[in-house]
């Protein structure tokens, strides 16, 4: 059985320099969402070589984005995805109560498919509590997920 | 930059503990000696897979006749590895019963399909083998999970110059991906490690001529979307190929081979696409990809290439978020487009009777364009407060009222174009002089060429030639573009992006009194706007610098506007064009064109031109017809 760990990441260390958060070093969902991409012209550069920028990686680790890997979801201490990265797609889909970033967080949950539905509506129905202001961070607003998750009989044992 | 530096000493370090372990195997061990001697008995180095896993390549300046794509010392446990198949086969049978505890670094767990293939080809006793113990790989291939490969092209973007041909990449999928999700696969990207305090200069130039180290990476798929999808606004093309699940296994084993290796990096050959066709053959020997990319490399010839040898299974469309956001657009009335705009700038718009009165439904559409075209603008803006509030506040109110996924109609898909190399004849007369012309474009796609396949608006020409023989006055080298660039991308109630265009080269041009050749320079900017689904309206003030001797300066510039339409009508695309130049020095040009390209199939066209030139003290008139033949 694979447990649900919100833990500290072991890259807390941006490897980008273009990519400086604009809250300090613990990202908000406001700062990364709402953010001018201040790196767009290194971004659009790397493109030209199809590079990759000092950041590479081998798929070993989740990446952060420029700010603290709060919110990494992780299997077993081994880190899955970095929330903050996809927070602004995942903002939308509970908005609207699907959508593909919204499946990518039940899969790192490991939500089995006959669950997906109830998961999608209930994280819709509970948009305000996870999302309070624009201002959350990815830490706090996965946090929600999964006390909201804890208080439904078909998803709370997924949240264990 | 410093961590990457850290990560090369530690890596130099490593390698030095090899070199050494490598001497302490001096102390002969007959098993060792046998199986080594097998190996040249057998002549594996001469095997194919052998070859291909050292990624040799004919090569006339190396003494044994071929040499390796990589240039990196850690590839080769051999001093001449780089060339000498032997000899790497050799020193690989040395490295493998290595009995240091190298851990990672051990031969048996940094090239693991060397080891499972030489293990296999010469019957290699577990038993006599040093056990190894590859955290790091197991980890990996657990984390990768991977059941089933897609190749991966991002398109063509309007705007991007940087995306010009495309890109391509890997994409590896677990076996329940039809009820998971692909955003969480991981992708493979090859491509130059480059240095973010470059300037963009000296990043195309050392593209084209080298300098940057190629490595390939690998990441969760969903930071591919993110950057192709939304930060570039560029379509994805997905095709899921044919191969086993062994098959993947065996690709998989080699990309691990080349973890951290650095191969030189150039734009047009030795490029993304190239690289991943070498892994894709690796495990299909009889599937025929690298050969046919001698020079370049376009991504969606290797595209193509893989269509034509039967290993797409099946093929998948993800549109970029602009074109969801045009498809949104598109789908609503202009009234209701306005309110969505107005309800961007101001949240109150929610308030009025206007929005009041529309069903939940459109209420719920105008919300999703409103915070999609803002999530747009954020794009492009250093962060603004009021507008993440904006946003947040449109999310509320689109949690309450909810929107439909919008459907983005799938245009045909790339390799279904035309090819990308142009040969043509043509004839015609320019005043009373009659001519014959050859033409030849090395690529890709000009404004009138079969649309099916490329993107409306763009034209992408480098290195087009014309040569004309005039009745009356022989051959004539009448044009050579090295650069054509022309992206017209249009504009409407939210969005306003800049057209263009920029072109370098050689032309015959009337001057003064008579027919001269000049270089030129010229580039230009404005507006495009959709008229109708198939008639595009452009115009752009243009600049001009040329050099022609019948000028008393070096560089005479201009100034002038260019005006067009282009129509896509159901036999082939018709332009109407009429443009001017005033050069400082009192010369002036004017020309009007129609053109019109007949698609014959995606291969063959016909091309018409009628043009009309107005000068300081002639006319001319221009009309050809010719066959264009696409290869």
């Amino acid at each position: 059985m694979k447990r649900v760990l919100l833990a500290a990441s072991l890259m807390t260390a941006s490897l980008s320099a273009s990519a400086v958060a604009p809250g300090g070093d613990s990202c908000g969902w406001g700062n990364l969402l709402f953010e001018g991409q201040s790196g767009l012209p290194s971004h659009v550069i790397a493109s030209i070589t199809n590079g990759t920028s000092g950041n590479a990686t081998f798929g070993m680790t989740s990446g952060t984005n420029g700010c603290s890997a709060n919110g990494t979801l992780t299997y077993g201490g081994k880190s899955m995805i970095n929330m903050s990265s996809i927070m602004g797609e995942f903002s939308e889909d509970v908005a609207r109560g699907h959508g593909d970033a919204l499946t990518t967080v039940a899969v790192a949950l490991n939500i089995k498919a006959e669950d997906r539905a109830v998961f999608d509506s209930v994280l819709h129905e509970n948009f305000a509590v996870i999302f309070p202001s624009e201002n959350v961070t990815a830490e706090d607003a996965m946090a929600s997920v999964l006390k909201v998750m804890k208080a439904d009989a078909r998803l709370s044992k997924y949240a264990a | 930059m410093h961590l990457i530096r850290c990560l090369f000493s530690l890596l130099l370090l490593s390698g030095l503990s090899v070199a050494n372990a490598l001497a302490d195997t001096d102390s002969v061990n007959p098993y060792v000696e046998s199986v080594k001697h097998k190996a040249a008995q057998l002549k594996l180095s001469e095997d194919d897979i052998w070859q291909r896993l050292l990624h040799y390549r004919q090569d006339y300046f190396s003494e044994t006749g071929v040499s390796s794509y990589v240039d990196d010392k850690r590839f080769f446990y051999a001093d001449d590895g780089h060339y000498n198949a032997e000899s790497e086969l050799q020193k690989t049978i040395d490295a493998l019963f290595i009995k240091d505890d190298l851990g990672n670094e051990h031969a048996q767990c940094r090239f693991v399909y060397r080891y499972q293939w030489l293990s296999q080809k010469l019957e290699l006793d577990p038993k006599k083998l040093p056990v190894t113990n590859c955290v790091d790989y197991i980890e990996w291939r657990e984390q990768v999970n991977a059941h089933s490969v897609s190749l991966i092209f991002p398109a063509t973007a309007l705007n991007s110059p940087s995306s010009m041909f495309g890109h391509t990449l890997l994409r590896f999928d677990p076996k329940d991906i039809e009820g998971g999700s692909d955003w969480l696969s991981y992708a493979l990207n090859f491509g130059a490690n480059i240095n973010n305090d470059d300037d963009s200069v000296s990043f195309a130039f050392r593209g084209l001529a080298g300098g940057y180290p190629g490595v390939y990476n690998m990441m969760r798929y969903f930071e591919k979307i993110k950057e192709y999808n939304r930060m570039e606004n560029r379509d994805i093309w997905e095709y899921k190929l044919n191969y086993t699940p062994e098959e993947v296994d065996l690709i998989l084993t080699h990309v691990w081979e080349l973890k951290d290796i650095n191969f030189d990096y150039y734009f047009f050959d030795e490029n993304c696409a190239f690289r991943l066709l070498e892994l894709l053959e690796l495990v299909r020997p009889e599937v025929n990809l690298t050969a046919r990319f001698k020079l370049d490399a376009i991504p969606t010839n290797t595209v193509r290439a893989v269509v034509e040898e039967g290993l797409v299974e099946s093929t998948h469309f993800r549109p970029s978020e602009l074109a969801e956001l045009h498809a949104r657009i598109d789908s609503l009335p202009k009234s209701i487009q306005r309110l969505g705009k107005e309800l961007s700038n101001d949240i109150d718009v929610m308030q009025q009777p206007e929005f009041k009165a529309l069903d939940q439904a459109q209420q719920g559409e105008v919300v999703q364009i409103a915070y999609s075209y803002l999530r747009y603008v954020q794009l492009q803006i250093p962060r603004d407060d009021e507008m993440a509030k904006r946003s947040y506040q449109l999310l509320l109110a689109l949690n309450k009222l909810s929107s439909e996924k919008v459907v983005v109609e799938r245009p045909a898909a790339p390799e279904t174009g035309h090819k990308t190399i142009t040969a043509g004849v043509s004839a015609g007369e320019r005043n009373d002089d009659l001519f014959q012309q050859v033409n030849y474009r090395v690529t890709y796609h000009d404004l009138l060429d079969n649309e099916k396949g490329y993107l409306r608006g763009a034209q992408i020409i480098l290195f087009n030639t014309e040569v004309r023989h005039y009745n009356d006055d022989g051959l004539k080298f009448n044009r050579f573009d090295l650069v054509d660039i022309t992206s017209l991308s249009k504009r409407n109630m939210f969005l306003k992006p800049l057209s263009w265009k920029v072109q370098v080269g050689y032309e015959r041009v009337y001057s003064r009194n008579d027919e001269v050749g000049v270089l030129q320079l010229n580039g230009g900017a404005g507006h495009s706007y959709e008229v109708t689904k198939n008639i595009e309206m452009f115009g752009l003030l243009t600049g001009r610098i040329e050099h022609n001797k019948r000028f008393n300066s070096i560089l005479e510039p201009a100034i002038g506007a260019e005006a067009g339409m282009l129509y896509y009508s159901p036999i082939g695309t018709q332009k109407l064009d009429i443009s001017g130049a005033q050069f400082l020095n009192d010369d002036y040009r004017m020309r009007a064109e129609f053109a019109q390209n007949i698609n014959l199939g995606v291969d063959h066209a016909l091309r018409l031109s009628l043009a009309q030139e107005w000068h300081n003290d002639d006319d001319f008139f221009d009309i050809s017809l010719g066959y264009r033949y696409y290869f």
